[in-house]
């Protein structure tokens, strides 16, 4: 029974991870101006991508390292995130129209 | 077999096939993904949200984490609060950011609305070459 689940489980996990993926790169799923504010590279955006992926892939690879429990992040990179994400919606609030 | 394997047989049948149902739904796209990014920034402009993606990214990491170190251990780990803080701080951001494209929505509206009282005050034709040249393609005049 336990192998059923583990064998569904991945099944559907890594499933859905191969659809969502292939149909963000045949541009299914819209990602046209994810960096963009306007018609302009927006820096805010960049930065922010950047940081979320820096985070993502530590904690991936901080999990694939010990895979019997859930990493503990560090402080820092809490305030990384944090910070980041605040700098994103500076800019954006000051983008809006006054 | 023993009634409690029975159930889990059958559990882990439905809720399996429950799971690859929907993957074989998003595959033949009977359930379409397309504007999963998108937002509404005006009436006639969407544009990709960052924040739902960032969101997307956060949750994916965390739940495959966690399915797999169930799958490897079949008990549920311990949750470090940094890890609902990361989750927090990636929520609390896109609601945030929700808020102010949703204020911006609202700004847009009232600048619409001032300038087309403007321009009512020139007469009648001022107004219909407006409208005519904000409508949307395909829009029935």
């Amino acid at each position: 029974m336990l192998t059923l689940i583990r064998t569904t489980t991945w099944v559907f996990l890594v499933g859905l991870f191969l659809v969502v993926m292939y149909q963000i790169l045949t541009g299914k799923i819209e990602l046209k101006g994810l960096l963009q504010n306007g018609a302009d590279l927006s820096v805010n955006r960049v930065q922010w991508l950047m940081v979320t992926m820096l985070g993502a892939l530590y904690y991936f690879f901080q999990t694939l390292a010990n895979p019997t429990e859930l990493p503990d992040l560090p402080r820092e990179l809490l305030f990384i995130q944090g910070g980041s994400g605040l700098i994103y919606l500076i800019g954006q609030y000051r983008s809006n129209p006054k | 077999m023993s009634l409690q394997q029975i159930i889990g047989y059958v559990l882990a049948i439905v809720v399996g096939g429950l799971g690859l149902a929907i993957v074989g739904l998003v595959a033949f796209r009977k359930i379409k993904l397309d504007d999963i990014f998108q937002e509404e920034i005006d009436e006639n402009k969407k544009a990709t949200s960052l924040s739902k993606f960032q969101f997307l990214i956060f949750t994916f990491v965390v739940g495959l984490s966690l399915f797999l170190i169930i799958i490897q251990k079949t008990e549920f780990p311990v949750i470090h609060p940094s890890i609902l803080a990361l989750l927090g701080i990636s929520a609390g951001t896109a609601v945030v950011s929700n808020g102010i494209t949703s204020a911006r929505r609202t700004k847009l509206a009232e600048i619409e609305k001032e300038k087309i009282v403007g321009l009512a005050g020139k007469g009648p034709e001022a107004l219909r070459e407006y409208i005519n040249s904000s409508r949307r393609p395909g829009q029935a005049s």
